[in-house]
């Protein structure tokens, strides 16, 4: 793009959870949209959308329901984002963000008023709300304690057959494994590459054909989270027809394969409904215009550009996303400098132990949002007419801990577009 | 439209139909290429010393700006070390100054706006989609084209702003309009390889080899390149497999000035595409 | 004359054996290829004449470049060709299709010259063609200047030689003595009289100049000379001279300067017959053989690939001028890393004496070896070469057996075991006076901090991607590499050959949630490698086998 003359109903300001959400709601709604983001939060995704797992943090309280979870946490903690949303909402969004993936190719499942249980890399088990379809089989062996085998491969770090057995193994006995060699590659592996190389059938049946030893008396198969980068399925059911057991994936130790999938049927699919897309660039100024438009200086060097918006959605993210800034004193938002909600010095961040139950002061910091989700100034109103914002950005949850992000940011973002439109 | 046109070093003896081809199509469409005599753009020579490469770039980028033309480029790695250069000057105020002197030696001044497009853009933004259309005399209609967009125009993002890097959609744009239907393929944004010619043959062979695998296995017709070196590493290089080589009977590669040439109804010869190794039986020649 | 032939014989002899010699070198040590012509017979005699009349005898292809050159060597090739077969082989040349010659009449005194002139006049444009230019200048080396010089001489001492005679009377009693019978007592003194007024003589004496002894001068001076003597007026260039040396005559003339210069002439023609078969005084040979030879070609399409032979004729007919240096596409490269090789003029001689086995220096070798590397073969030097040169296909076909002799990094890397390599550029110089890293990012730790260890840019590596053990195969990842630098240990990542191995696609920098510049530092380690090779790994204290 070397010209952005247009003027853009709505500047998506993030390409994570929230960004995509809100990129994805906003131009099925016909509206013209723009968005910038670079790699942050969600490729170190584990690619499953928690709607809300456990309750309260400090007690590690898992919840089954998540609706009853999230009716929980509202009451008490009357300033989560959730507050602001009804059940309604939360569903619609998570109901036509997964509609969306599954047209590309990437179908999550899951229960309506239950949270399904998956296991992790390390054993322990992870509720979460929807799954990918991928995993699914997964969650069934779990609850049946069906005789399950996890191939694991030599030089791949980050998953552990033997870990996961031996978590496992009082609750799950019938759940063996087996460290193979990966066909066709040595020493070190990542998870991306396997997943490129599994898109071959033929290494599909070398892989088939070591494992069928050790699958004699298995009804499932599980593995980590490489069967394929872009079309997962596709590779799962080929390797259930191969070895005739019902197959599933495990999403790896960040950095999982989970993150760029998600972002690839983003890239494939935002572009097709119109969304012009600067992806890997950052905004690095915004002035507001006479109309009181937004005039964004987005990128860096040679190829800045200005992007010109009547409203924006503010979905940065917390630290790594770099949505919110830790300086030495304080921590700032970098776009509009709006003021943070944090602990009121630097020393009150963090408690005393880093693995206490309850979290960290700091995981809750963010922008705070009036009823309509827009960003608070100082004073209490709202900073901007047309400014809205989603996802961690916002503050008073710990998402990493209350398992709740993804939900949270699809959701907050399907109103903060809905607000948008009115 | 009036451009100074930049070919590149590897048209001349390497690959002479992109520069047959791009002349043709030009003319075709009134985009006027004023040549002058620039030197090697310098993205070769940045593995052995990053001066001389942005010196190289930077002396094209002035000899330009002194015709008072912008650059056209049909070169992707010529394009992406000319914006290279032109970003490492804007962030480093010491090598700016080096250059300068480095210049005035050849009694040039340091260029001021450095106007630099690869031919896709000029496609897509000045002359656009609908005048394309229009000027379609032979529609690619059922042709089936993967688009490879190749490195050294999209990344680093920053640097070129060519296109989104995670998510382009300039070439696919370009093939719509002239009727052609452009197919998602996994690796379109993959490396051709070519870099590696010379210096590891074996890791730009089985990269070559990915591609071209991939671009198959979805059923392409034809691989479409906008870049002087994808071209030489999917046709030229591909034609020193052995006859017995599967990748042999992958989709071809051809130039997208080839492609659009054909669709605008110019003569297959003066596109060059007798000289493409590994022929294309596109519609209707 | 004793001392003119012992001295034709011994320059000729030495012209001969030279050139026998050097038409022996042609074959070269090329892998052999059989030429073949692809056209027929006739065809070829048609192009070749074509080439011989446009090319040669009309300099065509100089006139491309620069009109300057082309003036200047048309008005040298022609001047010095028509000095030289009317002049010097008169005897054989003049005489035989023009009976009543004599050199002292016209047109061919005044032939002799303009032709001069016409040499003087384009050497003189020459010397100012390459003062004029810096990187001319720069390229314009010992055996250029004594090119110039030599045909300067035997232009200036022929000039000087005829000058001396006009004034000598010594020549003219020479000829009276021989020639002039007087029939009375005054009429020597009339001649004398006449001819120092009209031709130019200097005598000793003052002659009377009255109207009355000038006719009688003029009358026997068209009975017994004018047959073979023109006005020297017509000598345009040696009367004027010879007048200018009016006040130095009589020194001049009692120290028989004519001989003196007739030495000095002389010698300077031997001297130049013996060179020409050396450096590039060898071109009026070999560039008009190879101008034929390329019958009008400016491209090096496959299907005329020269046989060794050709090649060799190629190699020898540069004339040293500089065009395609002035025009390379790579000079900016020369003009930053400051090494000859890289242009295309230098890069020749380096060429010629890698291909004829001479003794190179690992230096020049490895000069050469970048010269050729960075040589993009864009066809521009061949396409403007004045002597028509095929340069493209010697630079491709030199290629394979110079990199192989002094390999780059790249090339010395891939032959070593895994524990060599973590040492294999220990050796070379780390010294601070290689040309500054430009961005200086890998030794600055600043651009490592915000690295997390994420390993999303060896996770995007589609060069990591196509290898079966990635460690085994590239020694070190890409986040091994930043992890590396983040600890202050560049030289640990020097030899691996991921560096080495990197398609420069920059995914991984594109990728990198940091924002860390993987790419751009993977580019600095390798130019770090060059920069210490550039900067004489040689002449360091270590083996010579690292470079």
């Amino acid at each position: 793009m070397t010209r952005n003359d247009d003027i853009y109903d709505v500047m998506v300001i993030g390409a994570g959870f929230a960004g995509m959400a809100a990129a994805l709601f906003a131009s099925a709604q016909g509206l013209k949209v723009v968005q910038t983001g670079a790699t942050g939060g969600i490729d170190f995704s584990t690619g499953f959308i928690d709607l809300m797992g456990v309750h309260p943090i400090a007690e590690g309280k898992r919840w089954q329901n998540p609706w009853l979870a999230i009716e929980a946490v509202i009451r008490d903690c009357p300033k989560h984002p959730y507050g602001l949303l009804s059940k309604d909402e939360i569903f619609e969004s998570v109901d036509t963000f997964t509609r969306f993936l599954a047209e590309q190719g990437l179908e999550y499942v899951g229960h309506f008023a239950r949270n399904t249980c998956s296991v992790t890399p390390a054993g322990t088990i992870k509720r979460t709300y929807r799954v990918p379809k991928t995993a699914w089989n997964g969650s069934l062996a779990l609850g049946k304690k069906a005789p399950t085998l996890i191939v694991d491969f030599h030089g791949l770090k980050g998953f552990s057959g033997t870990q996961l057995v031996e978590t496992q193994k009082h609750h799950w006995p019938e759940l063996k494994t087996v460290r193979i060699q990966f066909p066709g590659g040595h020493g070190e592996l990542y998870p991306e590459h396997m997943a490129w190389a599994l898109a071959d059938p033929t290494v599909q049946e070398k892989m088939i054909a070591a494992i069928m030893p050790h699958a004699v008396d298995v009804e499932y198969l599980g593995f980590p989270a490489v069967l394929g980068l872009n079309d997962p399925q596709k590779v799962v059911d080929h390797l259930a027809e191969l070895s005739g057991k019902h197959v599933f994936e495990i999403p790896t130790m960040p950095p999982s394969i989970a993150g760029p999938r998600l972002r690839a049927v983003f890239d494939r699919g935002l572009p097709s409904l119109g969304v012009c897309t600067h992806s890997q660039k950052m905004v690095t100024d915004v002035q507001v215009l006479d109309s009181g438009m937004f005039e964004f200086s987005v990128g860096t060097g040679a190829a800045k550009l200005s992007v010109t918006a009547k409203k924006a959605i503010l979905a940065t993210g917390r630290f790594f996303g770099k949505g919110l800034q830790a300086e030495r004193k304080k921590l700032v938002e970098p776009v509009f400098d709006l003021p943070v909600v944090q602990p009121e010095a630097r020393e009150q961040w963090h408690g005393q132990e880093f693995f206490a139950p309850q979290g960290h002061p700091v995981n809750s910091a963010g922008i705070e949002v009036d009823e309509r989700l827009r960003p608070m100034d100082a004073s209490g109103r709202p900073a901007y007419d047309n400014l809205y914002a989603a996802g961690a950005i916002l503050a008073h949850h710990d998402w990493m801990r209350m398992k709740c992000g993804a939900g949270l940011a699809i959701a907050t973002a399907y109103k903060a577009v809905k607000e948008l439109m009115r | 439209m009036k451009y100074a046109y930049f070919p590149g070093c590897k048209i001349p003896h390497h690959l002479p139909e992109y520069g047959a081809s791009v002349e043709a199509v030009c003319k075709a469409l009134d985009i006027e290429l004023v040549p002058l005599e620039f030197n090697c753009c310098g993205w070769p020579v940045r593995h052995e010393n990053e001066l001389a490469s942005i010196f190289s770039a930077v002396r094209n980028l002035a000899v330009a700006e002194k015709a008072g033309l912008p650059i056209f480029t049909p070169c992707k790695c010529c394009f992406g070390n000319l914006k290279y250069a032109q970003s490492r000057l804007a962030e480093d105020e010491q090598l700016s100054i080096q250059v300068e002197s480095l210049l005035a030696q050849d009694g040039l001044a340091l260029p001021k706006s450095m106007n630099v497009y690869h031919m896709l853009t000029i496609l897509d933004e000045q002359v656009g989609a609908e005048l394309l259309h229009r000027q379609t005399a032979n529609s690619l209609e059922g042709v089936k084209v993967a688009c490879h967009y190749g490195c050294h125009a999209l990344r680093p993002g920053n640097v070129t702003g060519f296109d989104d890097p995670m998510a382009p959609t300039v070439f696919e744009r370009i093939m719509h309009a002239i009727g052609a239907e452009p197919v998602d393929w996994d690796l379109r944004l993959e490396c051709c390889g070519y870099p590696l010619r010379g210096r590891d043959d074996t890791i730009s062979e089985a990269l070559m080899r990915k591609k071209l695998e991939d671009a198959a296995s979805v059923g392409a017709d034809v691989v479409a390149t906008a870049c002087t070196y994808c071209q030489l590493q999917f046709d030229k290089e591909r034609d020193g497999l052995v006859y017995s080589d599967p990748l042999r009977k992958a989709p071809p590669a051809v130039l997208v000035s080839q492609i659009l040439g054909i669709a605008l109804g110019l003569d297959p010869k003066a596109l060059g595409l007798d000289m493409n190794c590994i022929p294309w039986h596109g519609p209707g020649f | 004359m004793i001392f003119f032939d012992i001295g034709l014989t011994l320059a000729l002899s030495i012209c001969v054996i030279g050139i026998v010699y050097r038409v022996a070198r042609w074959s070269g040590k090329w892998t052999s290829r059989t030429p073949h012509l692809s056209s027929g017979f006739f065809l070829w005699i048609v192009r070749a004449v074509k080439a011989v009349i446009l090319d040669v005898l009309f300099l065509a292809r100089s006139g491309r470049t620069s009109f300057l050159r082309w003036l200047a060597h048309s008005l040298v090739f022609f001047g010095f060709m028509g000095l030289l077969l009317f002049h010097a082989m008169d005897e054989t040349v003049t005489a035989t299709f023009f009976p009543f010659y004599e050199s002292t009449l016209d047109p061919w005194q005044f032939l002799r010259n303009l032709f001069g002139a016409m040499t003087l006049v384009g050497l003189a444009l020459m010397v100012y063609r390459r003062v004029r230019s810096t990187k001319l200048r720069l390229l314009t080396h010992f055996q250029d200047w004594a090119a110039l010089l030599i045909i300067g001489c035997i232009l200036l001492s022929g000039f000087l030689l005829e000058a001396s005679k006009i004034m000598s009377p010594a020549v003219f009693d020479r000829m009276t003595d021989e020639y002039f019978v007087p029939g009375e007592v005054g009429d020597l003194t009339a001649l004398k009289a006449y001819w120092a007024h009209e031709y130019g003589v200097v005598f000793s004496v003052e002659y009377p100049r009255d109207e009355e002894t000038l006719e009688l001068g003029a009358s026997l001076d068209e009975d017994s000379c004018v047959d073979c003597h023109a006005s020297t007026a017509t000598a345009f260039v040696s009367r004027p001279l010879a007048t200018a040396l009016g006040p130095v005559a009589f020194a001049l003339n009692t120290s028989r300067a004519d001989q003196v210069f007739w030495y000095f002439h002389v010698i300077f023609c031997f001297i130049a017959l013996a060179a020409l078969p050396f450096g590039k005084f060898f071109h009026p040979v070999s560039t008009p053989i190879n101008l034929v030879a390329r019958q009008g070609r400016r491209d090096d399409l496959e299907e005329f690939q020269p046989s060794d032979v050709l090649r060799g004729v190629g190699m020898d007919a540069c004339t040293r001028c500089g065009e395609c240096s002035l025009h390379c596409s790579v000079a900016p490269a020369f003009t930053v890393l400051g090494n000859q090789n890289i242009l295309p003029s230098e890069k020749l001689v380096s060429l010629k004496q890698f291909q004829t086995g001479e003794q190179m220096s690992q230096a020049s070798l490895t000069a050469f070896s970048e010269g050729s590397r960075i040589c993009t073969e864009c066809l521009r030097c061949t396409d403007l070469c004045p002597s028509g040169i095929n340069l493209q296909d010697l630079w491709i076909a030199s290629k394979a057996q110079i990199t192989k002799r002094a390999p780059s990094p790249n090339d010395l890397l891939r032959k070593k075991t895994a524990a060599q390599r973590a040492r294999v550029f220990d050796d070379l110089c780390k010294s601070s006076s290689i040309l500054p890293a430009v961005a200086g990012l890998a030794d600055d730790s600043a651009s490592y901090w915000a690295c997390v260890q994420c390993t999303t840019c060896t996770s995007v590596c589609p060069v990591v991607a196509v290898c079966e053990d990635p460690s085994r195969d590239l020694d070190l990842l890409p986040q091994q590499i930043m992890n590396l630098l983040r600890m202050g240990l560049k030289e640990e990542t020097l030899g691996a050959r991921m560096v080495w191995s990197c398609t420069t696609c920059y995914k991984c920098q594109e990728h990198c949630p940091q924002n860390i510049r993987v790419a751009d530092v993977l580019y600095e380690l390798r130019n770090t490698v060059a920069a210490r090779v550039r900067d004489g790994g040689a002449s360091c204290e270590g083996n010579g086998e690292s470079l």
